[in-house]
């Protein structure tokens, strides 16, 4: 599973966060471009089905 | 010219977002790039940016609310109709169009608060771990908070900061989308055509003297609504 934080552990023995996984970057990245890849196509679509109905 | 465009970006409002974004792309490469492993010195770029960034955000805070149409980024009942006009008739169920929009579209609203929640979180977290560093002005003090108070304070910053990348890549798409440019040639000049006012917009949601004919015939060429 991808770990969502990092951690490390102290002198005293306890885990310890450190801060937010940057494993997590390509996730939020992926987003995005899934984001834009999806809407771009529902725009295509629309438009061409758009078109068909005129004609 | 006046009669034909309108004013949708004050000066002062494109200064804002075009140093907001260099400040932002600045902390986001610096921060960034040295974890995808281009090695740099990047600290005093980061908290110099991130300065710039506070200060532009709290310029923005201080204008939108004294200076400007505060409610007009807020979504209402009325945006929450349109939207779903907008996804009934895109699911094929028909119904009435949506409403145009008041200065701002629902998306557009959704999208400010976003990035305002995260730009904030970003600021606020930055603005604390500004005591972990040396800098002309300051000597460091990491003993402030302990160490799982920094470790919440540097998740949050890291979260916000990657949710930022996704924000951007949405942002920049859709102000390169061939039907937007309208909209986005008015954050480089800040005017749009009467024509796109009128067809994208509700001059009763968003009255523009300077667009109206009979206001320009009484001499009402002044703009400040909803600026």
């Amino acid at each position: 599973m991808l770990p969502l934080f990092r951690y490390a552990t102290s002198v005293y023995g306890q885990t310890v966060l450190l801060g937010a996984s940057w494993d997590l970057i390509w996730w939020f990245v992926g987003a995005g471009a899934a984001f834009i890849v999806v809407h771009a196509a529902v725009k295509a679509l629309a438009g061409r089905l758009g078109r068909s109905v005129e004609r | 010219m006046s009669g034909e465009q309108v004013l949708r970006h004050a000066l002062a409002d494109r200064l804002y977002h075009w140093a907001m974004a260099a400040a932002l792309l600045v902390c986001l490469f610096t921060a960034f790039l040295p974890i995808l492993g281009w090695k740099f010195p990047w600290v005093t770029a980061h908290w110099v940016a991130g300065i710039v960034l506070t200060v532009a955000i709290l310029f923005h805070i201080v204008r939108a609310v004294l200076w400007q149409d505060f409610w007009s980024m807020v979504p209402g009942p009325r945006d929450l109709r349109s939207s779903w006009r907008f996804v009934a008739r895109g699911l094929g169920l028909g119904g009435p169009p949506p409403q145009r929009d008041a200065k701002y579209s629902p998306l557009q609203k959704v999208f400010h608060w976003l990035a305002a929640l995260a730009v904030l979180a970003i600021a606020a977290t930055g603005l604390l771990m500004l005591s972990k560093i040396d800098t002309p002005f300051w000597r460091r003090n990491p003993y402030w908070l302990a160490d799982s108070q920094w470790g919440s304070i540097y998740a949050i910053h890291g979260i916000c900061a990657m949710a930022m990348i996704t924000l951007i890549m949405a942002h920049v798409y859709f102000a390169l989308r061939p039907e937007k440019l309208w909209m986005t040639r008015s954050m480089f000049h800040g005017r749009i055509t009467r024509e796109d006012y009128l067809r994208h917009h509700d001059p009763q949601r968003w009255p523009v003297p300077e667009a109206d004919p009979t206001a320009r015939a009484d001499g009402g060429t002044a703009f400040s609504a909803g600026e």
